[in-house]
């Protein structure tokens, strides 16, 4: 494993690797830089108008977005040679200003050549084309960060509408953009909306107020309606698995992940995270205080016959209480599931979704921020807002402190990997730094 | 002088008996020194005796006073001396033998006694009714005790059931405690929930109210900014290098749209339609499997039956009805009761097979060896029952949704690849075993054989040695000594049977008991596994014939026992015969 130089960004969400892995993009204050992800030496500089908010870097990796969002601007900006020339040979850049309605969020289309961005307050979400300069406006969805979606395959795109004080949901077609299906569904609120792996069905859940989670194909129809209880706080979370979608994870604030079988839409599986666990081959690992100079943490095997977690109680006057599954994350192999219990903040629980009880637990010092899984292997990775970052495999896990910067204390506040799971980009508040995992396959 | 005589009674007699003053062990005051005294003491004894024994009361007393027949002429003086004594004892004074005189002294000593005697009256008296009293007093309190004791039984019996009905009715309160609690615990869960619920609905409210005063606000700002115009718009430097136009599609797109739909649903159609071919299949081979065991069996059976041996077991008819390949291919609603109802028929009667078995080798005193197969084999059984079960609870899945959970039928396959290998590697563990089981019974015979041989050599050298010792000792005394020796003969027939038996022609049926045993031998040396069980592609269930040796061993136990039984009988016959 090794580590690369600390540099200093100015957003911590615009610090983003390619899709191909190849470049790093960063915005420091109105500046976006491109760095090469193995030299990380710089490739692309570019001025924006104004303080880059957050940017995307297009599905194609050729392009990268920033957004300014005081502005509503958004400057395209090319990430590498090849893709900067155009017909006249000149650099190549877009501005996207979206004027009064201001700009919340942005997107990226599959095909890299459109953008979707959505107004001040939900007015409208438009699509702007970088091809013919056209665009065209969807109006009322629902969010700005949640409720668009395309398809895993990109042909189609749905988006959470709500017109009347009712919940719609439009198709559209990502080609040729025009409205498929707009159809009414049968939530009271819904917050998000996730499609499928084999696109068949989108499944829409409802607001925690209420627990609902309705799946509906493309043209329409409800498939199925699934409810685990009501008079609670309801969905939390959800995630297909992912290879062939076969199992859907519902995450709800009692605490428990249910995993329903996407053929049957029958419940395979409860997970719950109980506080005192009888140890049927569950490995354990608690973070301990080890003697080592370079390593005052480590991971000791629990052996103990039976665990007792932590149990806390969100108080009950505050929304968005921190109880409940916050997150139920799958492998990419969708063999393993794994689960954060919020009202055990320190631990992290890892499942194979045919067994009643947990593969492995992670029992950290402190509550756990980020969790990324390899988006190849069925690893992960985890950091708690300290200088550690936590491995876990299923065939082993370790602590490994990240040494300070040049600047000063480097804490890691998230993760991101690089998609071909062989790096891991650590950034901080203001600061990042890159990890090389398989550094030896690296070099060859 | 009366408390005196008082006393001395009570000390003398155990009871309050007040007999006679005659009453007394007159032993040891008279002591007669002549036969005439003899004669006087045994009269006296008798009168004693039937004083003593008999129940006194005053009128007895008087009418024997009156009617006394103590003294007579004769035997005045001996009547006095024992007054004499027995006054003397009393400790009233003496009379003396004056006849005339002293009749006052004799009155004197009368009224005395007279006295005494009344007093002695008085007293009686006061002391029975005193004994009467405390003789009613005694029933009284005897039955008040018993009226208490009654009493107080019942009233732990009472308390006893007030007890146990009070620990009922605690735990009864202690269960309802629970439930109250537990109802408790679950109505402050609901509560919470609901708390949590309407926190976040108030939440959500107090956003939607945030963002639109945000929104009105904006709306002033632009009301007021009414001037600035500004547009919204893409702008570009320089096209694209390659531009990717977009395709119109005019209004294809509903249609495009049900066909992944469909494509969709046929995709997953083939891939149920897969599963439930390989579901089926797997379940006919099963059953074919199951089926050829059967017949194999039938088979064995009725090969023991045909070699006419006497073996307790009963021969059941064991058929499976056999279910055509086709019928496996029919919808699973039509066919499912009939195969089903064949295969649990399959697996009773297997089941009875074993027990069967079991009883009659438990029978027998064999070796473990075939034990320990029998225990294999119906592991085996087991295994295939299970499996049988796994895979019918399958198709009862199957039957009872529509759709089949890939994940779960990917592990079913797993596990039954792994269950075939392991049974393949059991079959050939088996196989390994019956072979060397077989040498070993060979060895066994042999050596069984060579020993009798042994023995018929060592039996025919001591005939040799006999008649040599005969032939030595050929004298009119050895004549004699034929005898003992035919006595001392005799001997070794008793001990040493298999001599007899292979002595000449004393047993004539040996011989063939022997070559029997001989080719029985022989026919252990034949391979059972040689019974056409030729394996196909999907075997892996077949069970080892291992039934059939299983028979075989049965049998020729069976035959070694009767074979036992009738070298005793001829042992019996060439001792008798032996007898000179």
């Amino acid at each position: 494993m090794e580590l690369s130089s600390v540099y200093p960004h100015s957003s911590s969400k615009s610090v983003k690797w390619s899709p191909d892995g190849k470049s790093v993009a960063v915005a420091l204050n109105y500046r976006l830089l491109i760095r090469n992800s193995l030299s990380l030496g710089v490739v692309g500089l570019y001025s924006c108008n104004a303080e880059v908010s957050d940017l995307e870097w297009s599905p194609d990796s050729s392009y990268v977005a920033c957004l300014m969002s005081k502005r509503s601007l958004i400057q395209i900006w090319p990430a590498s040679k090849a893709s900067s020339t155009s017909t006249n040979g000149q650099e190549w850049s877009c501005k996207i200003d979206e004027g009064i309605a201001g700009i919340t969020s942005m997107r990226w289309s599959p095909d890299s050549r459109h953008i979707i961005t959505v107004a001040d307050f939900q007015i409208r979400a438009t699509v702007w084309s970088l091809i013919n300069r056209s665009s065209f406006h969807i109006p009322n969805p629902k969010s700005a960060t949640q409720g668009i979606s395309f398809n895993n395959s990109g042909s189609y795109l749905a988006v959470l509408l709500r017109k009347e004080s009712k919940d719609f949901m439009a198709i559209y077609n990502a080609e040729s953009w025009e409205l498929v299906n707009e159809f009414k569904i049968d939530t009271f609120d819904a917050v998000d909306l996730s499609w499928s792996p084999d696109d068949q069905t989108i499944c829409v859940w409802d607001h925690s107020i209420q627990y609902k989670m309705c799946m509906y194909s493309i043209d329409g129809r409800l498939v199925h309606q699934y409810q685990a209880y009501e008079h609670a706080l309801g969905i939390r979370c959800a995630s297909w698995s992912p290879p062939s979608g076969q199992f859907l994870a519902i995450g709800s604030y009692d605490q428990k992940v249910r995993l329903l079988n996407s053929l049957t839409w029958k419940t395979v599986n409860e997970l719950s995270h109980p506080v005192s666990l009888a140890r049927n081959d569950t490995v354990v690992y608690k973070e301990v205080s080890s003697e080592s100079a370079y390593q005052p943490f480590t991971y000791a095997l629990d052996e103990s016959a039976a665990l007792s977690i932590s149990n806390v109680k969100a108080p009950v006057d505050q929304p968005n209480p921190k109880m409940g599954v916050q997150w139920a994350k799958w492998s990419p192999s969708g063999k393993l599931l794994l689960t954060k219990n919020e009202n055990m903040g320190n631990t992290l629980w890892v499942w194979d979704p045919s067994k009643p009880s947990p593969l492995s637990l992670l029992i950290q010092r402190n509550p756990v921020k980020s969790v990324v899984w390899d988006p190849v292997n069925d690893r992960f990775a985890a950091c708690s807002g300290d200088k550690m970052l936590y491995l876990w495999t299923s065939s082993g896990s370790s602590c490994i402190q990240i040494p300070n910067g040049p600047e000063g204390e480097f804490t890691i506040q998230s993760l991101r990997w690089r998609n071909d799971g062989k790096a891991i980009l650590l950034v901080d508040k203001t600061q990042y730094c890159i990890c090389y995992l398989d550094v030896g396959e690296e070099s060859s | 002088k009366n408390s005196n005589f008082a006393r001395e009674t009570n000390g003398k007699s155990a009871s309050i008996k007040f007999a006679s003053p005659l009453a007394m062990d007159w032993e040891q005051v008279y002591n007669p020194s002549s036969q005439s005294d003899v004669d006087f003491k045994n009269y006296l004894e008798k009168c004693m005796f039937e004083d003593e024994n008999s129940i006194v009361n005053e009128d007895d007393e008087r009418n024997e006073l009156n009617s006394s027949t103590f003294c007579t002429e004769e035997n005045i003086e001996n009547s006095l001396k024992f007054i004499n004594q027995t006054l003397d004892a009393f400790g009233y004074s003496c009379l003396s033998l004056n006849h005339n005189e002293d009749s006052v002294q004799t009155l004197n000593l009368i009224y005395v006694l007279l006295q005494s005697q009344k007093k002695g009256n008085l007293l009686r008296e006061e002391l029975v009714d005193k004994q009467r009293r405390i003789q009613s007093e005694k029933d009284a309190l005897a039955l008040s005790k018993s009226r208490l004791e009654e009493r107080i039984n019942q009233l732990e019996r009472d308390v006893a059931q007030r007890k146990t009905k009070e620990t009922m009715l605690q735990e009864n309160f202690n269960r309802k405690q629970e439930r109250w609690d537990n109802e408790k615990e679950e109505f402050q869960k609901k509560i919470s929930n609901l708390q949590h619920k309407d926190t976040q609905y108030q939440h959500e409210l107090r956003k939607k109210e945030l963002l639109y005063n945000k929104l009105k606000e904006r709306q002033a700002q632009l009301v007021a900014e009414k001037t600035k115009e500004t547009k919204s718009g893409v702008d570009m430097m320089n096209t694209f290098r390659s531009s990717k136009k977009a395709i119109p599609n005019n209004g294809k797109n509903q249609e495009e749209m049900y066909k992944s739909v469909i494509s969709g649903y046929d995709s997953k159609l083939s891939e149920l339609r897969i599963e439930n071919a390989e579901l089926r299949n797997s379940l006919k081979d099963l059953q074919d499997e199951l089926q050829q065991l059967m017949n194999l069996h039938k088979e064995t059976a009725q090969q023991v039956e045909n070699s006419g041996d006497s073996i307790q077991f009963q021969n059941r008819s064991i058929s499976l009805n056999r279910i055509s390949d086709h019928q496996f291919n029919m919808p699973f609603d039509l066919v499912r009761d009939s195969i089903e109802d064949n295969l649990k028929d399959a697996m009773a009667a297997l089941r009875e097979r074993m027990t069967d078995l079991m009883a009659s080798i438990s029978e027998e005193d064999n070796s473990v060896e075939v034990r320990n197969r029998f225990r294999e084999l119906q592991k085996i059984v087991e295994e295939q029952d299970h499996l049988l079960q796994l895979s019918l609870v399958s198709l009862q899945q199957n039957h009872h949704s529509d759709h089949l959970d890939n994940s779960f039928a990917e592990m079913e396959r797993e596990q039954l690849t792994r269950q075939k290998k392991w049974i393949e590697e059991q079959r050939s563990l088996l196989e390994h075993d019956r072979n060397q089981l077989n040498q070993e019974m060979i060895r066994f015979n042999n050596e069984k054989i060579q020993l009798q041989k042994e023995k018929v050599t060592e039996g025919q050298e001591r005939t040799r040695e006999e008649e040599s010792f005969w032939e030595a000792y050929s004298t009119p005394k050895a004549n004699k000594g034929k005898k003992t020796l035919a006595s001392i003969q005799h001997t070794p027939t008793n001990t040493l049977p298999h001599i007899e038996m292979n002595m000449g022609s004393s047993t004539p049926s040996s011989p063939p008991v022997g070559s029997k045993r001989a080719q029985r031998g022989f026919e252990l040396n034949l391979s059972p596994i040689a019974h056409g069980f030729t394996p196909t592609g999907r075997k892996q269930w077949a069970i080892p014939v291992d039934t059939n040796t299983l028979f075989q061993q049965i049998s020729l136990k069976h035959h070694l026992d009767a074979d036992n039984s009738m070298e005793k009988e001829n042992q019996g016959n060439s001792s008798s015969s032996g007898e000179y």
